[in-house]
């Protein structure tokens, strides 16, 4: 009796053992996201997560902590960094944090190896790369025209898309003769649709695409941004709606979606929106063309992918697992189907709407490649446009005064 | 019968209070019934009346964030603030009223002194406190953030409404054996009723307002609170009003309802208020 009760007690305290090892092998990460509620890649974000669980859960635990808003979790990275604290692995959506969180976060380089790499072209590293550190892991490619109403350009007289700035704002007058607002654009949340413009405006010769690709400009004072600066004026005080001064890309967005104005800078992951008939009339989107900027500008750069903040050695593995499934290329073309989101490996889908397709195909014709300025220019200047660009757009302040206060702002850094 | 002059001062307050009332109340009205309405009617038409009685935008608003769960958790954390702030504070503020002691101005003076720190230079160090203490993600941890808060206004009133009570009636109380605490408890309070409940609703709406420590300061929705939830149906590059609108009024309403239910114990507590403080 005695036995067997010393046999059932050594076979319960393995059984705990065992149990107790099996647990501490399970690593928890935390991972906040942005990506959940009306979020365009919530839903991509669920279908990932869970087929990460599927693939990993009994080794690694991934803590979701959802912060509805993307500038909110940008806010929460901010005091996560200043306390030291900065999460296992995160993605602001192209934000970039990078040269601010340097010291912080993980230099991911030894963990990239020749089949990591193959998933992303050689443009997107460089933009998560600094002082040859490999701080973010891409996973999408930013690439961005703007997309015009057809029967508007039709009614107009208009045949095609503008080539130059000229007949760019030639067109715009006839759309206005027509009856037509003929721009979208916004001041608020950093100015997204208005800012896009100011890009490719600048972005038009061989210097403008340099200073375009520039990461961290400190000096706003240059020919190209002053002229730029003074055709974005023009257009607040002659091409767009009321609202777009204090209004934010929901506003621009929602101008376009109704008719009212008949062009807007923006991605093809605006693109499902042309279809969702909550927020358009059904054959909305057989009405909409896409077009590079005069020029033959086109946004086509890399973006900020996932960054690792993890410091204990296994939870920075468990982290550098869930950054490279979340980046694979199985990921990249799920989110490319889901969200239209440009995939940072040259890859492609039929399974997404034409104009996906259509938009990444300009940018074979471009001569000149730029990236935006969210990635590029210093966060504090990036806030500071939405302070600007309505004291511009009323003329309380020149094209030379923006600038100058862009450049002010960027020295403080 | 009115004379003239009284017809005409009653038709011109008429004309300024359903003004007033309009101002007021057209707000709510409009996003109730931008509510019931589609993102493109809202978009189409901002201010015009649902065409039909569309409900699609609490179905969405229900499925995408857990809003009633963060209602509750408001609820909770709002109710324990103000609660914890009133009974701290009054009675910090009864002593700083009454009793004269080494220190007392510099002690009113540090309290009220925290009025002029930013809250944005308080996250960080709050929240490596609230991480060493285990305070974080924790009810009990914004509870005690909100409580301390409130601490400069709420001191500010409850002093200069403890110093508008006459002395005399705690020297009876004392002279019928009254100790210190139960002088402030039987004799003091129910007098102060009204500055009290002034600063308890004020406390209050700062509480159930509140957002940046809510985000800095938890990370689970289990204890997230409802300005939160607002957040979910707008990001940089997508929209639902008909969600968002749904969304605001179901966080609205209930508050709306309980000031119209307590307005009289409200309105009387504000104007006795500022009367007395």
């Amino acid at each position: 009796m005695k036995k067997a009760l010393l046999f059932v007690l050594c076979f319960v305290m393995a059984l705990g053992a065992f149990a107790a090892v099996q647990a501490q092998d399970v690593v928890e990460i935390n991972v906040p996201t942005m990506r959940i509620g009306i979020n365009s890649s919530a839903e991509w974000f669920a279908e990932r997560s869970a087929a990460f669980n599927a693939e990993y859960g009994d080794r690694i635990k991934v803590n979701i902590e959802e912060i509805a808003g993307d500038q909110n979790l940008v806010d929460k990275i901010k005091v996560l960094y200043s306390a030291n604290s900065l999460p296992s692995a995160f993605d602001l959506g192209g934000y970039n944090v990078i040269d601010m969180m340097k010291d912080q976060l993980v230099d991911l380089t030894p963990y990239i190896d020749e089949e990591t790499r193959a998933n992303a072209s050689d443009i997107c590293w460089e933009v998560n790369t600094r002082d040859g550190k490999i701080l973010g892991m891409p996973f999408t490619r930013q690439v961005i025209g703007y997309f015009y109403n057809k029967e508007h350009f039709a009614a107009a007289g208009i045949e095609k898309p503008a080539e130059t700035w000229e007949e760019f704002f030639e067109d715009c007058e006839k759309l206005k003769a027509a009856g037509f607002t003929p721009l979208s654009m916004d001041t608020a949340d950093s100015g997204w649709v208005t800012s896009l413009m100011l890009g490719a405006m600048i972005g038009g010769t061989d210097e403008g695409e340099v200073w375009m690709n520039t990461a961290l400009p400190t000096d706003y004072n240059t020919e190209a941004f002053i002229d730029a600066a003074t055709k974005i004026q023009y257009m607040f005080q002659n091409y767009t709606t009321p609202d777009a001064i204090g209004g934010a890309y929901e506003h621009a967005a929602a101008n376009f979606f109704i008719e009212e104005t008949s062009m807007i800078a923006n991605g093809p992951w605006m693109v499902s929106d042309f279809y969702d008939t909550t927020m358009v009339d059904e054959d909305f989107a057989d009405k909409i063309g896409v077009a590079m900027y005069p020029g033959a500008v086109m946004y086509n750069s890399g973006k900020i992918g996932w960054q690792v903040g993890a410091k204990d050695p296994k939870e920075l593995e468990a982290a550098i697992t869930y950054v490279k499934f979340m980046t694979s290329v199985e990921s990249q073309l799920k989110m490319l189907e889901m969200t239209g989101d440009t995939p940072a490996a040259d890859v492609a889908s039929d399974n997404v709407y034409p104009l996906v397709n259509e938009t990444t195909a300009l940018t074979e014709n471009a001569k000149h490649s730029i990236n935006d300025f969210q990635s590029l220019w210093y966060a504090n200047v990036v806030d500071e446009i939405s302070v600007q660009y309505p004291l511009l757009a009323q003329g309380t302040i020149t094209p030379e005064e923006f600038a100058q206060a862009l450049t002010d702002t960027a020295q403080k850094n | 019968m009115l004379s003239k002059k009284s017809k005409l001062w009653v038709t011109v307050t008429m004309i300024f209070l359903i003004l007033m009332a309009l101002i007021s109340i057209g707000p709510l009205f409009w996003v109730v019934m931008s509510s019931f309405k589609t993102t493109k009617e809202t978009m189409r038409d901002a201010f015009a009346l649902p065409n039909s009685w569309n409900f699609d935008g609490y179905r969405v608003a229900l499925d995408i964030s857990p809003i009633f769960k963060f209602y509750g958790n408001s609820l909770v954390i709002a109710l324990s603030s103000t609660l914890l702030n009133l009974v701290v504070v009054s009675m910090a503020a009864y002593a700083l009223a009454r009793f004269r002691f080494k220190g007392n101005e510099q002690l009113t003076l540090l309290f009220s002194s925290s009025l002029l720190i930013p809250v944005s230079a308080l996250l960080m160090p709050i929240y490596r406190i609230w991480m060493t203490l285990k305070l974080f993600d924790t009810r009990l941890g914004l509870i005690l953030v909100y409580a301390a808060l409130g601490l400069p206004e709420s001191l500010f009133l409850f002093k200069a409404y403890f110093q508008s009570i006459p002395k005399e009636l705690e020297e009876a109380a004392y002279l019928d054996g009254a100790g210190v605490f139960r002088t402030f408890l039987t004799i003091i309070c129910p007098l102060a009723k009204s500055g009290l409940a002034t600063g308890a609703i004020l406390q209050f709406l700062k509480s159930w307002n509140e957002f940046i420590f809510a985000l800095v300061l938890t990370k689970s929705t289990e204890v997230r609170t409802l300005p939160l939830a607002l957040n979910y149906f707008t990001s940089q590059f997508t929209f639902n009003y008909a969600a968002m609108f749904a969304g605001i009024t179901m966080a609205v309403l209930p508050s709306i309802l309980i000031y119209v239910l307590l307005q009289e114990q409200v309105t009387s507590s504000m104007i006795a208020g500022s009367l007395k403080g």
